[in-house]
């Protein structure tokens, strides 16, 4: 029986795509915004994205990020770039505004990733714009300094429009409002049958039972808590001098890649 | 009156204890479900989205090179079989054969640098791959959430519960039949020997 399970769990994981976490993404030793790797920005370039993302989130909440990695290692820069804007939950969690450029200078591919919130802002023929105006001229020549620092700055601009023009109406569709409302099923009075005898058991043991009884209601709170408790991804405080992580923001895929 | 009391009491006791185990694992599932609804809501969202992005692109490319007749008609063809197609695995098969046919069109288009370079096709095509991917991505947290629906759904005492209240096992997107059907072949007479 073990071994079906473990066969089971196997072939559930072939079937839903191995990549999934299955990238080891560095811890944060700076702030969210800049991170390079590769090591190919100016000391100022940094400080100056760095300020820039710092004042867009303080501004509005979104985050815009950029990793500059020397390898994919195998990845296509698309899900790489995905997975670590899931991964350090780039955005806010209420509006999913965040932002990640991931440049990868030894495969010389660049991709952004849109959240789920910037895709009315960023729709993708308007990133593959941004990356043949600003990134590929010059990256091609090598001058990641000054193509990623435009694209930063294009993106950031893209976005502070979108803020303020509609201060009010910014608030970006999330994945989850285009879904339908989910219907209850047939079987529900069978379903409140159930919660009325326990209810009625309740009544009844509080009323006759003394210890044993509380014991059994106390069994099936933590019962109920247990199953409801879905893994929350410990939320980071941003306070303090500790880098400035991701606000809890995800993506669905959204963006456009080039290569240079 | 006293006596009937004390077994009257522990019969319930019996039957809480039960409730208080089949009542979370129902909610695990209801919720579980919806979060199985909602992916496939992403996958349907992006479906569309291509759906709607292909006469334009078709548009395009006819503008350009009107001889590339048949691989525009299979893109067409293939854009209208998955229009009609319902459910997961006929809509997964469907979508399959428009991305085959729509590589093959961009591999003609290859041949034509007046196309290449218009900029209503660069935008257009940036568009289309922002959606494959997208699709992409929905398909994989749909996969996932399926997994674990059906994992809760086979094992114990979650196929008690699916059973009493009729939750079935959710379909994999996999466009590949032997793929989806693997499981049920070699692991659907798992249950009665838990």
């Amino acid at each position: 029986m073990k071994k079906k399970i473990i066969l089971l769990s196997a072939l559930g994981i072939f079937l839903v795509a191995a990549p999934v976490n299955a990238i080891d993404f560095p811890e944060l030793t700076k702030d969210i915004y800049v991170q390079d790797i590769s090591g190919v920005l100016s000391d100022e370039a940094e400080e100056e994205l760095r300020l820039l993302g710092k004042n867009l989130e303080d501004a509005t909440t979104a985050q815009i990020a950029v990793m500059a990695i020397p390898s994919l290692e195998g990845e296509a820069i698309e899900s790489y770039a995905l997975e670590a804007l899931r991964h350090y939950e780039i955005g806010s969690e209420d509006e999913n505004n965040g932002v990640l450029m991931v440049v990868s200078t030894g495969d010389r591919e660049i991709y952004i990733a849109t959240g789920y919130g910037l895709e009315g802002v960023l729709p993708d023929a308007k990133v593959g714009r941004i990356l043949d105006d600003y990134a590929v001229p010059y990256l091609k020549k090598d001058q990641f300094d000054q193509g990623i620092r435009n694209t930063y700055t294009a993106l950031y601009h893209e976005v502070t429009a979108e803020y303020s023009q509609n201060a009010e109406a910014a608030a970006p569709q999330t994945g989850a409002s285009q879904v339908p409302a989910y219907e209850p099923r047939e079987k529900w009075p069978l379903h409140r049958v159930i919660i009325a005898i326990v209810i009625g058991i309740w009544i009844v043991v509080a009323l006759f039972g003394d210890g044993a009884g509380r014991g059994n209601g106390k069994k099936s709170r933590s019962g109920g808590l247990r199953s409801h408790s879905r893994s929350s991804s410990a939320r980071k405080s941003s306070g303090g001098s500790r880098p400035r992580r991701g606000g809890g923001g995800s993506g669905g895929g959204g963006g456009a890649k080039r290569k240079f | 009156m006293r006596k009937l009391l004390i077994p009257i009491i522990i019969v319930i006791a019996l039957i809480a204890i039960v409730a208080a185990i089949l009542v979370p694992s129902y909610n695990g599932f209801v919720q579980l479900e919806e979060d199985v609804n909602q992916s496939y809501a992403q996958i349907e969202n992006q479906l569309q989205r291509r759906l709607d992005l292909i006469p334009n692109l078709v548009e395009t490319v006819k503008g350009f090179a009107d001889q590339e007749q048949d691989v525009i008609d299979s893109v067409t063809e293939a854009r209208s079989n998955l229009a009609g197609a319902e459910g997961v695995s006929e809509q997964a098969e469907a979508d399959a054969e428009l991305s085959g046919a729509l590589s093959r069109l961009l591999v003609v288009v290859e041949n034509y640098p007046e196309i290449r370079s218009s900029e209503n096709f660069q935008q257009l095509s940036d568009e289309l791959a922002g959606t494959e991917n997208r699709i992409a991505v929905a398909r994989q947290d749909y996969n996932a959430t399926v997994s674990e629906f059906n994992r809760k759904a086979r094992s114990f005492p979650g196929n008690m519960i699916a059973g009493i209240f009729g939750f079935d096992e959710k379909e994999y997107f996999e466009a590949d039949p032997d793929a989806s059907e693997a499981p049920e072949v070699d692991f659907g007479t798992d249950e009665d020997e838990q």
